[in-house]
């Protein structure tokens, strides 16, 4: 009975955050967004001149497809190097659990600004990884890494990481043990137990990473601004240069909705499928 | 089910299904190792660059000493920063579960369309760069006459930390299915009795790594904080943003060590407690 | 079913939008409540403004905020018994900021780089400095005296070529020095959304024939530049973090940073190049609707042009001093020239109202010529 009671509204529960939500946060992105659709600074009246400005412009388009490009790049790297890491977590067991919980949290726990340096001196032509390389002989001259999309994309995925593997984590410790034990009993090999069951099966938590993955490496502002510098450009440095710099708010807000709509394409998409994999799990 | 066959064919498969087993484990912890290698590497740069006897932040150091780790007892401008950061993120998080724990469970538990939509609402935050957001939400705070105190800052932090804990819960809710919350109220459980005693426990684990992330996001912010905090609600970041951008103020990267270094005592605690490992995972 | 979920959806919004407009009307009620209190403070302050009070400044980062935390602000709390707060921002963070608020602007003085001061719409941020109400105002120098002022320059930055000693070993005595070929890949720039740069860009295009209304031939020795450039930073954080590394060796630089490096044992040194280096002119500024009473914050300001403050600011921080009653150290002299007329002379103050006119195009077309 309460359950008949209880259940239909259910959906009520999700009043408070979109409330919270509506007031904080939509109320400003549409003020936001409504300055947007202005002609010109200050000029009222609806126009899609910015938006037209953005389209026409082949250099935005670059910036465009170039951040669409790095949070691909981003996720499918935090995915592959990610989901071993959560794997082999579920594990391992006692201490090795926490020294693995520290390592994990540990990119979480430097701050934005000082993990910077850290990124200068791995990618530097002086640094790290080129050291390393010529040493082995690899490489007989220093790469280019720093200032380029693909220091960028080593960056961001080391940034990442952990956003990726939690999810994931939080996804493998709740499949039921016996699933695989049956699966190991029926000869199902160790790939075959993997590709069939264990991924599909965390396919909740690896949509939810890739999800946050994407969507905060797309609107990051403070790495690629740094380790990128002004040869590459991505939306967020765009929309800073625009909005804080050159003072054109229209053009800036313009910039926000075109990013937005991209990431939610992909939300709402990712979104879609997650479902889906719960008829799956079902 | 074809995979019935191959225990059919005995003496092969034994080097086979050795073969499949150990190129498995060995690709998959030659990765997680790599990739724990790569996690570290810039912290531990970090970590040793604070050690440094110069007087800037380089690496490599050109000597070993502790005396920016000295430096930082009198800062107290740091201190106070530290404290704000602190309560921000602590409210930001329990505001962030409280909302979003609840919002996860109507959304898990409907296949309505409304479902995406407000999923695509929950996510937008973090779509938007820092700037923008924070830009937004001065501007609309202005507009309806808000100043700036730690309630803006809390209340902008909610805002692009909420993604974290709705993403993680739903998706240990997903997993979960319905099942077994229906079988309790079938028992005659009620819903509150239910959400404490059978579906808290078995999401704990999403709610908790949502948790983390949303505090750890607040504590590092510094696109958001920049334009909803003022000179009484400075941050941590923020001091030590301005810390290291004209002189590679060394001390910048002793915090990150003393954060570190409080993280690991934590969690060294915890683990003589009750076995983090165990809270963190239930297995 | 559709129809269902359609009334429903309704039904959400119209409650959301009833309880939107609720919470719009508590919050506007608390804020208002908060207004009255502040400018019940304000008030107070404005009837004594020498006994206690309370303003928010703003303060470029790094080594300026080291400068106004130890010498501006304790000067101005022993002349006035009144506190100062500091906020850390760049100078376009600063004007963002006060642009999205300024009903209730979250600071009450500013201190930015002038090039970026005379972009902001100053009518509707900024109010003009009662002159009269600074002792120290008449000390300045005449150039930095203007009767319609915005407030006054607090010093003189002067920009022109940082080097590595230890690799460049005759210091280069022209900004032709970045194009040489023995840099290929040494030298660094920081974006056009500093003034640095575009201080840096201005010098080039005069150097080939052209100028603030020309600044084609600075972007065609741009491309020229680019085997040399190993990279364009975001910011000057981002240029030390890259001389201390040795990743790059060459790069024009203000004075002032390559000093506090340089005394804190970074390798770095710095030359005037032979057609001149050119001046960045950090100021002050009085916002509108302050919560600090005018008095507080001009007494503020007046501390920062005191002939006390500009001593030490050109002392330790090899900023030179606005006010004329400044003695130039030594240490200074050297480097700059022997009296400040004949260092101004060797200094450009670039023109920021033709250049900020400019500024969006040439931000542009600078970001197209650097792109990888």
């Amino acid at each position: 009975m309460t359950a008949k009671l209880f259940s239909p509204k259910e959906w009520q529960l999700t009043l408070p955050l979109a409330f919270f939500l509506h007031l904080f946060y939509i109320a400003p992105l549409a003020v936001l967004l409504a300055s947007s659709f202005q002609q010109a600074v200050g000029v009222p009246g609806f126009s899609l001149a910015q938006y037209g400005e953005f389209f026409r412009d082949s250099t935005n388009l670059k910036v465009l497809t170039d951040t669409f490009l790095l949070g691909l790049q981003v996720t499918l790297a935090c995915l592959f190097f990610g989901y071993p890491v959560a794997y082999v977590y579920n594990r391992v067991t006692g201490i090795w659990k926490s020294v693995m919980t520290f390592l994990i949290l540990l990119p979480l726990l430097t701050s934005a600004v000082v993990r910077t340096f850290g990124w200068v001196v791995i990618l530097g032509k002086q640094g790290l990884i080129n050291s390393a390389l010529q040493g082995l002989g690899i490489i007989p001259e220093p790469v280019k890494l720093l200032f380029t999309h693909h220091g960028v994309t080593i960056a961001m995925t080391q940034i990442q990481l952990p956003l990726m593997i939690l999810p994931i984590v939080a996804s493998l410790s709740q499949i039921d043990s016996r699933l695989l034990a049956a699966s190991a009993s029926l000869g199902g090999g160790a790939w075959r137990t993997f590709w069939k069951i264990v991924f599909p099966l965390t396919l909740p938590g690896i949509i939810s990473g890739c999800l946050l993955v994407f969507a905060i490496t797309v609107s990051s502002f403070v790495t690629p601004s740094i380790i990128g510098g002004g040869q590459i450009m991505y939306m967020p440095t765009l929309i800073y240069q625009q909005g804080v710099v050159l003072l054109n708010g229209p053009f800036a807000a313009a910039i926000s909705a075109i990013l937005l709509v991209m990431v939610l394409a992909v939300v709402v998409g990712l979104s879609i499928l997650g479902q889906k994999s719960r008829t799956y799990i079902r | 089910m074809s995979s019935l066959t191959p225990s059919l064919v005995k003496p092969q498969s034994d080097s086979l299904e050795k073969i499949d087993r150990l190129s498995f484990n060995w690709i998959m912890w030659g990765i997680a190792i790599f990739s724990l290698l790569v996690l570290t590497l810039p912290t531990l740069i970090v970590l040793v660059a604070s050690l440094n006897s110069a007087q800037t932040l380089r690496f490599p150091p050109p000597g070993l000493s502790l005396q920016w780790y000295a430096a930082l007892f009198d800062y107290p401008e740091l201190w106070t920063a530290a404290v704000t950061s602190f309560q921000t993120a602590l409210w930001t998080t329990a505001i962030c579960v409280v909302l979003g724990v609840s919002a996860s469970i109507a959304m898990a538990g409907s296949r309505a369309r409304w479902v995406s939509a407000m999923d695509a609402l929950v996510m937008s935050p973090l779509a938007l760069p820092g700037i923008a957001v924070g830009l937004g939400i001065l501007t609309f705070f202005s507009m309806i006459g808000l100043r700036l105190s730690i309630i803006t800052l809390v209340i902008s932090h909610v805002v692009i930390c909420i993604p974290y804990v709705v993403r993680t819960t739903l998706a240990s809710l997903t997993q979960l299915g319905g099942g077994l919350r229906e079988a309790s109220t079938v028992l005659g459980a009620g819903p509150v009795y239910t959400f404490f005693h059978v579906t808290l426990p078995l999401i704990k684990q999403g709610v908790i790594t949502g948790s983390f992330m949303a505090f750890l996001s607040s504590f590092d912010n510094i696109t958001v904080s920049l334009f909803l905090s003022d000179a009484r609600t400075e941050v941590l970041p923020i001091r030590m943003w301005s810390m290291i951008e004209n002189d590679l103020d060394v001390r910048a990267a002793a915090i990150s060590g003393i954060l570190i270094l409080i993280t690991a005592l934590l969690m060294i605690l915890m683990e003589r407690l009750s076995g983090l490992s165990k809270f963190l995972v239930k297995s | 079913m559709s129809n269902r979920e359609m009334m429903r959806m309704s039904r959400r919004a119209l409650l959301g939008a009833a309880a939107f407009t609720g919470a719009g009307i508590i919050l506007k009620g608390c804020a208002n409540t908060g207004n009255t209190s502040s400018s019940a403070e304000s008030s107070e302050t404005a009837a004594s403004p020498t006994a206690g009070g309370k303003l928010i400044a703003t303060t470029l980062p790094g080594s300026w905020e080291q400068f106004n935390r130890s010498i501006v602000v304790p000067q101005f709390s022993s002349t006035t018994g009144a506190e100062a707060a500091l906020v850390p921002l760049v100078s376009a963070d600063q004007v963002a900021k006060l642009q999205a608020s300024p009903n209730s602007p979250p600071f009450d003085v500013v201190s930015l780089d002038s090039g970026v001061f005379e972009g902001a719409p100053k009518e509707e941020l900024f109010q003009k400095l009662p002159v009269e109400k600074l002792k120290h105002y008449s000390e300045l120098a005449d150039r930095f005296q203007q009767p319609d002022t915005w407030g006054p320059l607090i010093g003189v930055q002067a920009v022109g070529i940082a080097y590595n000693p230890k690799v460049v070993t005759t210091p280069p005595d022209s900004w032709e020095a970045l194009w040489d070929e023995k840099y290929k890949g040494r030298v660094a720039l920081m974006s056009m959304k500093n003034n640095h740069t575009i201080g840096f860009m201005l010098k080039v295009a005069e150097m080939n024939g052209g100028g603030v209304g020309n600044l084609d031939p600075a972007f065609a020795a741009i491309k020229q530049l680019s085997p040399n450039l190993a990279g364009v930073v975001a910011n000057a954080g981002a240029m030390i973090t890259l001389f201390q590394q040795g990743e790059v060796d060459i790069a024009p630089h203000d004075l002032n940073s390559v000093k506090l490096l340089q005394s804190k044992g970074v390798d770095i040194d710095w030359v005037m190049p032979k057609e001149g280096g050119f001046a960045l002119t950090p100021m002050m500024s009085i916002v509108k609707n302050p919560t600090a009473s005018v008095d507080l914050i001009a007494a503020y300001i007046d501390a920062a042009i005191s002939p006390e403050v500009q001593t030490q600011m050109t002392e330790t921080n090899f900023v030179l001093p606005t006010n004329k009653n400044v003695a130039l150290p030594e240490s200074v002299t050297q480097k700059l020239g022997r009296n400040l007329d004949e260092i101004f002379a060797k200094l450009e103050f670039p023109d920021w109202a033709t250049i900020n006119q400019k500024r969006t195009e040439w931000v542009e077309e600078f970001d197209k010529t650097v792109q990888a």
